[in-house]
């Protein structure tokens, strides 16, 4: 792996003090507790969306989004002529780039991308592309990147909730918004929206046997699902449940996003 | 490979399919037949060869001792690489197959990431110190349409086929732990493998769903999903490739589908597995 030596590296046999304690006490707390989370949210309860639209200027789009203390800041560039011949097509192309930023997560990431976000990216892809007008830009490209400030948990959703409303800031031609959202399964709960220390981790040692992540991105108004992905082990049963309160989850998130879009809107014809 | 195919050949493809007609005269959950060859790598600890049609994936896991994680002081790790051959086709020249190489790799730690799934516990020696590394790597020689159920195959069967040396851990004068190999070379442990899923890919084309797509049934697919199946029918992982969008009743349909045709192969190799145990190692030759 070539690393970048202008940049002041940290020393590459470090680790983070944090993965040394072992029980930390925030993950030993049962998920539920009389109805209410760990954070006093009930099961089905999104946190708190805040939502922006034009945040960069030189891009042709962009958007802000918070979920909680999830922030994550996407740019959307183009469409632009693609340069080389053998890249030609009668389609437009996407290309999502997806990263972690160095500070966002408890344990350090590389500015390097690694494998998990070069395999998020391509999630990003083919999460976003069933919603745009691919025909309406031939032999152009459009650039997405995504980039995560702040990981609270649930941040691969953020970033796609982001990126499809940079998308629209753009004026980007989409057949629909594509809305996403996660559910957590840890056995006897489903809870949505999940905060960092919710989410599913393999790590955790005292998981029942039937544990779980669920992510869809939903298309609202067409009725489809552009994304799905899952990890932990799931029974089918649980996976249609947990499916069907995601697209839900989307159905809410798509209304508080139609209204950021409007306020937009008013605000250019005003 | 990447097939081309005219507009009205994606049509013809799809309408069959829709029909319950596939070109290769399979019905819709068919696999293509599965030759299977174990210990082909004299010098990997456990290695597998896997034909499922015309794609082609060598598999071998390797053993080396290193630290384990500071998070998970008496557990092992495995490592997952893929490797896609610049012999199997010129676009996976130079840096041409890293997408996918990293999707496959991703999507099979995934997987395998459950705990159900591998006891890791086997594979700690010294808490804290020292432990096993299982390096799996993966070969893809040929690809001839549904690579990723040929690789999850490649990779349970070598795994099967795995012999970890047993180790003595003797205290040192100093009072340290060390780790001595035993003199019987036909010592060994095996894992178990159980529970180690197997990945089910379908393809939507059309109105119809189809497992095992050839190359040219994947030219056409619009979404397809893979998911990772355990013998009891539990999923550990899934996900929706390619970019498509598919309707919510259809996606209910699909995992039904792959739980029960993931159930099946998974009994189908395991009988595989056992078979080719005992048989003689032919080797490329054949």
């Amino acid at each position: 792996m070539p690393t970048d030596t202008k940049r002041l590296p940290v020393p590459e046999t470090s680790i983070c003090p944090s993965t040394l304690i072992e029980d930390i006490s925030a993950k030993k707390l049962p998920l539920i507790s009389n109805n209410k989370r760990r954070d006093d949210r009930l099961c089905t309860q999104l946190r708190h969306v805040y939502a922006k639209l034009k945040v960069i200027s030189q891009a042709q789009g962009s958007a802000y989004i918070e979920i909680g203390n999830t922030k994550v800041i996407c740019s959307v560039y183009g469409p632009r002529e693609v340069k080389k011949r053998d890249e030609f097509s009668m389609d437009g192309q996407l290309c999502c780039d997806f990263k972690f930023a160095t500070f966002s997560c408890p344990q350090r990431r590389s500015h390097l991308s690694d494998n998990e976000e070069k395999e998020l990216s391509q999630q990003l892809l083919n999460a976003l592309s069933p919603a745009v007008c691919l025909n309406k830009f031939p032999k152009a490209r459009v650039e997405i990147f995504a980039l995560v400030l702040e990981n609270d948990g649930s941040a691969f959703s953020a970033a796609i909730n982001c990126a499809s409303l940079a998308l629209v800031d753009a004026s980007i031609e989409l057949y629909d918004i594509p809305v996403a959202a996660c559910v957590r399964y840890d056995g006897v709960n489903l809870i949505v929206d999940p905060q960092l220390n919710e989410e599913y981790s393999h790590q955790e040692s005292n998981l029942s046997e039937e544990n779980g992540q669920v992510l869809v991105a939903y298309l609202p108004v067409l009725k489809q699902i552009s994304a799905l992905n899952h990890v932990g082990c799931l029974s089918s049963k649980v996976l249609n449940q947990s499916m069907k309160l995601c697209i839900e989850a989307t159905q809410k998130m798509h209304t508080i996003f139609q209204e950021c879009i409007k306020e937009k809107v008013k605000s250019i014809m005003d | 490979m990447d097939v081309i195919l005219s507009k009205s050949e994606k049509i013809f493809l799809t309408h069959g399919i829709e029909e319950g007609i596939r070109e290769d005269g399979r019905a819709p959950d068919d696999y293509r037949t599965i030759d299977l060859e174990l210990s082909v790598v004299p010098n990997a600890n456990g290695s597998s060869r896997i034909k499922l049609g015309n794609s082609d994936v060598l598999a071998g896991v390797k053993c080396e001792i290193g630290e384990p994680d500071p998070g998970r002081p008496n557990e092992g790790k495995i490592i997952f690489n893929v490797d896609c051959s610049a012999n199997a086709g010129t676009e996976w020249e130079g840096r041409g197959g890293d997408d996918l190489e990293i999707e496959i790799s991703e999507f099979l730690s995934k997987a395998y990431s459950n705990k159900s799934c591998l006891d890791l516990q086997i594979l700690g020696l010294i808490p804290g110190e020292q432990c096993w590394h299982l390096y799996i790597d993966v070969l893809i020689l040929r690809n001839g349409g549904n690579i990723l159920d040929a690789v999850s195959l490649a990779v349970k069967s070598a795994l099967y086929d795995t012999e970890i040396p047993k180790v003595l851990i003797k205290m040192s004068e100093k009072g340290q732990s060390e780790v001595e190999l035993t003199d019987n070379p036909s010592d060994y442990i095996i894992m178990s493998t159980e529970n180690c899923p197997i990945f089910v890919s379908i393809c939507k084309l059309g109105k119809g769903h189809v497992v095992d797509a050839t190359a040219k049934e994947s030219a056409c697919t619009m979404a397809k999903i893979v998911s990772a199946v355990r013998k009891d029918g539990m999923i550990t992982a899934s996900q929706k490739k390619c970019s498509g969008s598919l309707q919510e009743s259809s996606v209910l349909e699909m995992y039904e589908h792959c739980r029960k045709v993931g159930m099946e192969l998974n009994k189908t190799l395991i009988s595989k597995l056992s078979e080719a145990k005992n048989a003689p190692i032919v080797g490329f030759l054949a």
